[in-house]
Parts: structure tokens; C-alpha cells; sequence
């Protein structure tokens, strides 16, 4: 078979953003490949997912339902069954916290290569060629399968949403049968933020070591709160206790591909650039014209963040005026 | 408490890199200068620290490449880790994800170790792929991308972090693998003295050839480097200036 799967990751019973990205890609894919695409999606209290997938280009929509948390084990089990059960030559998952975790165990249960993060591919006739970033995201490289089915992590933010008009695709359920899994979650905790996840977020205004204090976040918070940003920090802001962990940018942290890009006070360790070097839009502010950041801005600002950061924020405001 | 933690030896990526005649890989010289991978010394920190608490617990590391990566080796027992083991490649270049995690787990599989250890990645291939494979390998459960982690009775709980800052606390039984984020717990830096006692320790070697070799599964067909730099255009006049016009160009490349 020469059929595309792409596991349709979800926010509660929700498609996130990612999997229509996978979907669109996957039309693109399977286009090549001469097959369809079908998807899977688990999860509880799913409905509707056969039009809500089938919009995006699926045809056929395998539900696992009733699993209310995840487990790897578990998913990779139902995955690998499905895998087998359909044989297709791709399948795609989303490079997320979940998606990271489950793709690696599924494809040695599969005993199959693997491509992480990629963040765009190419058809070689019917192969998939898959690119993916290297060396700290400084180069990218092709990855060429040697098995099936070629398994594909997809950042996201990254691949184009194509047409959204799809026919409603056909549900099948799928046996939630979770095998024996092995780690038992014993809780979520919720974050401190309310904002959109870094690694979906389209807008990030970001600070550095520069920002000088805890507090200071305030003046970003401002410019994000008009933008519609989310907003992020770098290791070493991190590192001196001005910005929670789970903001930060980077390789260590989050890999980010917003549309825009607000580096403030951030040097541009070889860490931070790898987390953010491919958003569309880079803007760096630093008193430093030498600072690295500036290698990868579109934009750059020579100056003091406390001093340009509210000048922009201010207009923007005059935008919304 | 026996732990084995797995470290990569990594081209130093701040230092200026050379694309190969191949066009698939990095070009090596005597000059390339090799560094332990940084989310592996977290890793062995993380070890270190659990040992601290755990009391008997016994730290060994395993690295796999051909000789050059003893100075990795080293480097970590120089951290303080009891044992180093070198799986020797015949060949400079890395093996795919699924050969490295299939020497490891052969080699594991011959010694109980109650918990293995990776970093999350490594800065190079940045696949976080060999971690999770050796735990499918071995059957054992896996935990990626690792915070924080305690003893409890016969199970490990261990923090990992999900979305918008969301985290999961998982209760996983022994033995387990886990890879580890940078976590608030900075590798600490070897003295001179435990360097020098490192430099003497005797490493268990082993050639790979004696272990698991599986065929490739995937293979790197290109790289590219260097990427393109973007042309940054510094903003010029009054810092109200400067902010007008980023406002204006901006608005114009429509992501304002």
C-alpha cells in the first residue's frame, strides 16, 4: 500500500494545529505515492473527527476511544496494530512533547527508521525524503528510509495548511487496547501560563540575560499583550531565575517557528539560535551591534530594550487604535 | 543501585564547521575539536546526584565511536562516574539511531543496570531517538525529556515537561530508561585531581562487531551547510525612529 497515516495529535477533543498541518502534507505525499491519506486520533469523548480531519484531506479516520491518558506504551501499541493492520509507506506524528516521546518507541516496535523535527521533504518519484535540522539547527540535512513505513516527527508551525474543503472522511474504531503500559501517570500539573504553547505560538516576543530582573518581563508582557504574542526567554535568562523553564527557547528547551520574533537583550548563544533560527520574521534589540542575534535578525534595533521595547509596544497600540 | 549512563561525543559546534567532499556529512581533520554531548552531561549529573542520595548506588558510562570518544568517557568519570565502557566503531562516521541503540541495549543486556540514562538528544543529530530505542529493545519503560526524578520504594517518579508549561509526574518501574533535560542541576565541572585519576582508569572496551550490528534503517543522503544568513537591516535614527519603522516594515511584511 501506498497510503499516507498521519496520528492527528489532540487537545482534549481537539485536533491541534499540527495535525492539519500533517494532513496538508500528507495530501502532498500521498499525491506522489498514489494513496490516500488516513489518519488516527485517540483519545476520550472523540466525535466528529471524521469531518474534522476529512476537511483537511483525510479519507478515512481510525478512532481509539475512551483512552483518557496517554501513555507510550500504550498508544505505540495501538499504533503499531494499526500500522500493521494498513501498511502504509509514511506516517507522521507531530515533533511535540508527545509526538517526541511516541515516535522513537514506534519505530522500534516497527523496527524502522525514523526522521525527528523535520521541517520540510521532498519526493524522490514515490520515496520520501525527509529534512531535518543538524548540528545545534546551524545546517539541515536529507534523510533517505531504508524501511517501511518511513516514520516522520513535524514541527510545528512550519508546514502549510493547504485546502480546507475536504468530504467528511469515514470513522473506524480502533481497539483501544493499550497493551501493558508500563509508567503510570500519577498527575498533570497545570502551567503558570495562559498563553498559547511557545511551540505553536505564531508571535513570540522573547528576553535574555539583558532584561536584568524577574520583574522586568512586565515590559515584554505588554508588547505581547498587544501583539497577541506569547512570550519566551533564552537559557541564560532562565539560568539567572528572571524567567520560568518552561519559557525558554532553545535547543534544551523548545524549538520555536513563530511568523514573528522579538529577541530582547538576547546575545544569541549558539543554544537560543537553534531553538528559533527558522521563524519567519526575526526582529533582535541589544546595545551590542556585535552580539550573534543580529547574524540571523531580519531586523535589528542597536540600542536599550527598556528604552525601544515600550516605543514599540506603543505603536502597535496606535495600530489597533 | 546500578546506573549506566549513555554519552555521545559531539563535533564542537561553536567552532567553524567544514562540509565533506561527500556533501552528506561533516569534513574531520586532526585540528576538529570533540566535546561530550551537553544534555549527556546532565544526564550524568542527574546520575551523580541520585548516587548522592541513594547512597550505594554505582555510576558506569558507556559511549560508543571509535577511540577519540575515551576523552567523552573521561570526561565523565572525571565528573565523578565509577566505570567507563567504550563500544568501538571500526568506522569515524555515526551510525544511524537504531545501530547505537541496539550495541548499547546488547551491551546493557549483559549487566542489571536499574536505571538507564541518556541526554534528551544530542546537539548534533538531534533525533532523541536511541534513548527510547534501547528501552523498546530492552522491554523497559521509557520516560523522555526527563526534569527531575526521586527514588520511591522500587519505582522511579520522574517530572517531565509537556506544553505551555504544563508537567507530568510519572511513576515508572525499575529498571527504566530515561533521558534528561537540562534541568536546574548544572553538570558540575571536574577537578583536576579527579580528571587525573579519570585519565588513569581503566575502560572496559568492547568492539561492536561482538554485539547486535542490525542493517541501517535510514541513511543521511545530504547536508546543508552553511545556511543562508539572513541580511539584517539595522534600523537607524531616534529610538522612536527606529521603532516607527520597524513598525512599518513589519506591517508591510504582514506579521504586525
Amino acid at each position: 500500500m501506498s497510503n499516507v497515516l498521519v496520528f492527528a495529535e489532540l487537545r482534549g477533543a481537539e485536533p491541534k494545529k499540527v495535525s492539519f498541518e500533517m494532513l496538508s502534507a500528507a495530501k502532498q505525499i500521498a499525491a506522489a505515492t498514489g494513496g490516500q491519506v488516513i489518519a488516527a486520533a485517540i483519545g476520550d469523548g472523540l466525535s466528529g473527527l471524521g469531518a474534522k480531519l476529512g476537511a483537511y484531506g483525510a479519507t478515512k479516520v481510525f478512532v481509539a476511544n475512551g483512552v483518557a491518558k496517554y501513555s507510550t506504551e500504550g498508544f505505540a501499541h495501538i499504533l503499531a496494530g494499526l500500522i500493521k493492520q494498513e501498511n502504509p509507506a509514511v506516517v507522521l506524528l507531530g515533533a511535540t512533547a508527545q509526538g517526541k516521546d511516541l515516535a522513537p518507541r514506534l519505530a522500534a516496535k516497527l523496527g524502522v527508521g525514523l526522521a525527528s523535527d523535520i521541517v520540510g521533504f521532498r519526493m524522490d518519484g514515490n520515496k520520501f525524503v525527509a529534512k531535518r535540522p543538524v548540528f545545534a539547527g546551524k545546517a539541515f540535512t536529507e534523510v533517505t528510509f531504508l524501511a517501511a513505513p518511513a516514520i516522520a516527527t513535524v514541527r510545528p508551525n512550519v508546514l502549510p495548511i493547504g485546502e480546507t474543503n475536504g468530504a467528511a472522511a469515514a470513522e473506524a474504531v480502533l481497539a483501544a487496547d493499550l497493551g501493558g503500559p508500563k509508567a503510570q501517570i500519577i498527575e498533570i500539573v497545570a502551567g503558570v501560563s495562559k498563553r498559547l504553547d511557545l511551540t505553536e505560538a505564531d508571535r513570540i516576543v522573547s528576553g535574555g540575560r539583558g532584561i536584568k530582573d524577574k520583574t522586568n518581563f512586565k515590559i515584554l508582557e505588554e508588547l505581547a499583550d498587544v501583539i497577541g504574542a506569547s512570550v519566551g526567554a533564552s537559557r541564560a535568562a532562565v539560568d539567572a531565575g528572571y524567567a520560568d523553564v518552561s519559557m525558554q527557547v532553545g535547543q534544551t528547551g523548545k524549538t520555536v517557528n513563530p511568523t514573528l520574533y522579538v529577541a530582547c537583550g538576547i546575545s544569541g548563544a549558539i543554544q537560543h539560535l537553534a531553538g528559533m533560527r527558522t521563524s519567519k520574521v526575526i526582529v533582535a534589540i541589544n546595545k551590542d551591534p556585535e552580539a550573534p542575534i543580529f547574524q540571523v535578525a531580519d531586523y535589528g534595533i542597536i540600542g536599550d530594550l527598556f528604552e525601544a521595547v515600550p516605543l514599540m509596544t506603543a505603536e502597535a497600540k496606535k495600530l489597533l487604535a | 543501585m546500578d546506573i549506566l549512563v549513555c554519552v555521545k561525543q559531539i563535533v564542537a559546534l561553536e567552532t567553524p564547521l567544514r562540509l565533506a567532499a561527500s556533501g552528506a556529512a561533516l569534513a574531520v581533520d586532526e585540528r576538529t575539536e570533540y566535546r561530550l554531548n551537553e544534555f549527556d552531561e546532565y544526564a550524568v549529573e542527574a546520575a551523580l546526584r541520585l548516587r548522592e542520595t541513594a547512597g550505594e548506588a554505582h555510576v558506569e558510562v558507556v559511549s560508543l565511536g571509535p577511540p577519540r570518544v575515551i576523552v567523552a568517557i573521561r570526561r565523565a568519570l572525571g565528573m565523578g562516574a565509577d566505570r567507563g565502557i567504550h563500544l568501538v566503531t571500526s568506522t569515524a562516521d555515526d551510525l544511524d539511531p537504531f545501530a547505537v541503540a541496539h550495541a548499547i541495549a546488547a551491551y546493557a543486556r549483559t549487566r542489571r543496570y536499574d536505571l538507564i540514562l541518556t541526554g534528551v538528544q544530542s546537539e548534533d543529530a538531534m533525533q532523541g531517538a536511541v534513548g527510547p530505542l534501547i528501552a523498546a529493545r530492552l522491554g523497559r519503560p521509557c520516560a523522555t525529556g526527563v526534569l527531575a526524578m526521586q527514588l520511591v520504594g522500587g519505582e522511579i517518579e520522574v517530572v517531565r515537561e509537556l506544553e505551555a508549561g504544563r508537567r507530568e509526574r510519572l511513576a515508572l518501574s525499575l529498571p527504566a530508561v530515561l533521558t534528561m533535560q537540562t534541568g536546574p542541576d548544572q553538570p558540575r565541572y571536574p577537578s583536576l585531581s579527579n580528571m587525573l585519576r579519570a585519565n588513569r582508569s581503566e575502560l572496559e572496551t568492547i568492539a561492536i562487531e561482538t554485539l547486535d550490528s542490525p542493517p541501517a534503517r535510514q541513511v543521511v543522503t545530504r547536508l546543508t551547510y552553511p545556511l543562508p544568513t539572513r541580511e539584517c537591516l539595522m534600523l537607524e535614527g531616534s529610538a522612536a525612529d527606529k521603532a516607527r519603522r520597524l513598525r512599518r516594515m513589519l506591517v508591510e511584511r504582514n506579521v504586525w
